[in-house]
């Protein structure tokens, strides 16, 4: 006796639709990713606020980032300070009145190698001059602390009494929501 | 993959001589691939933008702002979190940072015209700070008072006097 064949049913699914909207998924997170920068590295602790709940603005803003670096359990962190200016052409010429040396040639940044660094770590007692430059070089600029919640005040309170005297007297804390 | 079908024999309507190629293109890699890169950048993106705090300082820490004993209501918080709150130049009452809000909810609901003196010691967390401003933001917000009254200053010798044995 034969075998009873058992009848297959082969079933098609148009999947057009799906992929349609699968690539318009990868075009809209593609576009609107932004990479971790080196600042992300410092891992910042925004402290939390729940008051005032406006965004920090992404244009025509210079970002000051308070953070400590990340180090092995039982060494002491340092404090790094990172500067960023939102828009590319005030940044170019901003940083390069700050005058750093670039690792890769050893000479001054030019205004290629400044165009891809989007922040740039600066000393404590280089802030007077970038917020002067910055002043300088747009004076509708807004500015923004991003400070690490566990630092102690006094060194938020130094960078805020700089920023005071060269006339960035209104700014923002950059906080997080509570929920 | 990709495979070149010959059209069955065109229909009955079909032109004569017009050979009807069909392309069967295998997707499934490409797909997979989108799919991919779809749940990579759905992981790495980040939607949420951060909040900000306004602040304004006066232009110059050397000018002076006159401003009525009775209207000033000083705050004060120590390294160890304790909070001293007092009005002109009463005596300095200690409270916890978990009584801030009823303190500056009564002082502002009695006198509206209340300006309000942040003072901090350097030692304290930069957290504290963040958490008076929003403390004072928000009861603000409660009594329907939008304008801004407050300053911060770091505490002096004087206050540490003031309140170093409180």
């Amino acid at each position: 006796m034969p075998k009873a064949k058992l009848k297959r049913h082969g079933f098609r699914i148009d999947m057009t639709p799906m992929v349609d909207v699968g690539f318009l998924l990868v075009t809209f997170f593609m576009f609107t990713a932004t990479f971790k920068s080196d600042t992300e590295a410092l891992a910042i602790s925004l402290p939390r606020a729940e008051a005032d709940t406006t965004k920090l603005p992404d244009v025509k803003i210079a970002v000051l980032t308070i953070g400590m670096s990340q180090v092995a359990p039982g060494e002491t962190p340092d404090t790094l300070i990172y500067y960023s200016v939102a828009n590319e052409k005030d940044r170019i010429p901003i940083f390069k009145e700050l005058g750093h040396i670039d690792p890769k040639t050893n000479q001054p940044y030019d205004d290629k190698a400044l165009a891809k660094i989007p922040e740039l770590m600066i000393k404590k007692s280089e802030v007077p001059a970038a917020i002067k430059a910055t002043r300088l070089q747009n004076s509708s600029m807004r500015y923004a602390i991003d400070a690490d919640k566990n630092l102690s005040y006094g060194y938020v309170d130094d960078i805020m009494r700089d920023m005071q005297k060269y006339g960035a007297t209104r700014f923002n804390l950059v906080t997080q929501s509570k929920q | 993959m990709a495979e070149v079908v010959q059209a069955s024999g065109g229909g009955k309507k079909g032109k004569k001589g017009a050979k009807r190629v069909g392309v069967h293109l295998d997707m499934t890699p490409m797909v997979d691939v989108a799919f991919l890169l779809l749940t990579f950048f759905i992981l790495t993106t980040t939607l949420s933008t951060p909040q900000v705090m306004e602040i304004s300082l006066p232009p110059d820490s050397k000018v002076n702002v006159e401003v009525a004993q009775s209207n000033l209501l000083t705050l004060m918080l120590r390294k160890d979190d304790a909070v001293f709150w007092n009005v002109g130049d009463q005596p300095p009452v200690k409270i916890t940072t978990k009584d801030v809000p009823s303190v500056l909810e009564n002082r502002l609901r009695q006198n509206p015209k209340t300006s309000t003196l942040i003072k901090i010691d350097r030692g304290a967390l930069y957290q504290r700070l963040v958490d008076l401003i929003d403390n004072l933001n928000l009861v603000q917000a409660k009594l329907g008072q939008t304008e801004k009254r407050f300053s911060i200053v770091t505490m002096d010798d004087k206050d540490f006097q003031l309140v170093g044995s409180l």
